[in-house]
């Protein structure tokens, strides 16, 4: 019975045309699929999604959300993006210019950044000033309260700065922290000039800041036991600035005490 | 996908086993070039490594019963006939068949697959039972009935 069923199967073939209709076949879906633009969508979609997100992702990083200035002598600005990162590193003076040449701190977290830098070969009465600015006022006070920590009494000056300061800083060829530092000394010493500013170290400014305050302190003490009255005290609460290159109505108003400046003195550890 | 070369191999190798199910299957000659298309097909597309030309034929087989079944399935929902009505047309009109494989394909379904599998290709009931993924002690059944059932039957041309 087994020879009689193989027999039976063995009559059965497949014919030449059937298999030649299947080579066809499948060839002509082998040349389609090959040809077919729908099989890259998904992947060309998945590419297109890869690219935007690369796009705006790398455009996120490059974007900077803060500035921090570190002035010794050397004036660096840190460029800081939302990641908290470091994107640039300007230097504002020649000590600066070669420092951000040479210190390497990219994409480096911006507290260990200045933590990098304050801890270079400076002298070592070397003052420090870290002043941050920003127009994400999120990342800027961030920055802030996280740098607020490295700060040092005499020695590492944290505080903050407007962006008008920094516009008028950088006009002046100046980092804004310096900028700030300049505008302190200059309403005591109306002589001082951004030029001369420019290579004083920060130990320099703060000395003849000190020593402008200590005077006027006397000078005020003086005034109090000779003049009761003294007109002097009228506008010492108001706010007064007087920047270099503005309108300088009042000279003499720093007898009123230390003026605050847009408010963000309040957080100079001094 | 597969070379043109690894397809065309495989139809010169297993185009008649094709065949042969779907005639046990189907019975109708008609409809044997789609499931035959859809098994090369699959084969085509498929990225299954064989360990021997046993494994890739046995591979062959259990994708042409599958590819027979998906067939029924679409044919009785798309034509609502019965099974045996097609049986019995398919076998009537084929007037080459030989008696033996007439009698063959006049059995019910379960046992042509084991007449086929076990008297032609020679598989025994435990790799029938894993191509049909049915009980051991089934497909032993199934032998043993459809050789009583083939001597009965053939009996009567003798």
């Amino acid at each position: 019975m087994n020879n009689k069923i193989n027999n039976a199967f063995d009559s059965i073939h497949a014919e030449d045309e059937l298999k030649l209709n299947t080579e066809n076949y499948i060839n002509s879906k082998r040349k389609k699929a090959l040809f077919s633009y729908k099989k890259f969508v998904p992947a060309l979609a998945a590419f297109v999604f890869v690219l935007i997100s690369c796009f705006f992702g790398h455009k996120l990083y490059i974007t900077e959300a803060a500035v921090i200035s570190v002035d010794v002598n050397p004036s660096v600005e840190l460029g800081i993006n939302t990641f908290n990162k470091v994107i640039s590193v300007t230097g504002y003076n020649d000590d600066g210019i070669e420092l951000a040449q040479n210190i390497d701190v990219k994409n480096m977290n911006y507290k260990e950044a200045v933590q990098k830098i304050l801890e270079m070969d400076f002298s070592e009465d070397a003052v420090f000033s870290v002043t941050v600015a920003g127009k994400n006022g999120k990342v800027r006070e961030n920055c802030l309260s996280d740098l607020k920590s490295v700060s040092v009494e005499d020695k590492v000056y944290v505080d903050s700065a407007t962006n008008e300061e920094v516009r008028e800083a950088h006009q002046k060829g100046l980092s804004f922290g310096k900028y700030k530092a300049y505008l302190e000394l200059y309403e005591y010493d109306k002589e001082i000039t951004e030029e001369k500013i420019k290579d004083m170290t920060m130990r320099d400014i703060r000395d003849k800041i000190k020593g402008f305050e200590k005077d006027k302190n006397s000078h005020t003490d003086k005034n109090d036991s000779q003049c009761d009255n003294s007109s002097f005290y009228e506008d010492s609460s108001k706010p007064n600035v007087n920047r270099p290159g503005k309108e300088e109505d009042n000279n003499e108003n720093f007898h009123g005490g230390k003026e605050e400046n847009d408010g963000f003195h309040g957080g100079r550890n001094e | 996908m597969r070379s043109e070369q690894e397809v065309n191999r495989a139809i010169k190798l297993y185009s008649d086993t094709v065949k042969r199910i779907c005639v046990v299957r189907l019975k109708d000659y008609d409809d044997t070039q789609d499931i035959f298309q859809n098994v090369f097909m699959k084969y085509a597309l498929s990225s299954v490594c064989f360990d021997s030309l046993e494994h890739e034929k046995a591979w062959f087989i259990r994708v042409t019963i599958n590819a027979c079944n998906d067939w029924f399935k679409d044919f009785f929902r798309s034509n609502k006939v019965s099974l045996d009505e097609i049986a019995e047309t398919a076998v009537s009109d084929d007037k080459d068949t030989s008696y033996v494989l007439r009698e063959v394909l006049t059995l019910p379904q379960k046992y042509r697959d084991v007449v086929y599998l076990h008297f032609y290709e020679g598989y025994t009931a435990p790799e029938i039972s894993k191509i049909l993924k049915k009980n051991v002690n089934t497909v032993y059944t199934l032998i043993t009935r459809s050789k009583e059932m083939l001597k009965e039957r053939l009996k009567d041309y003798e």
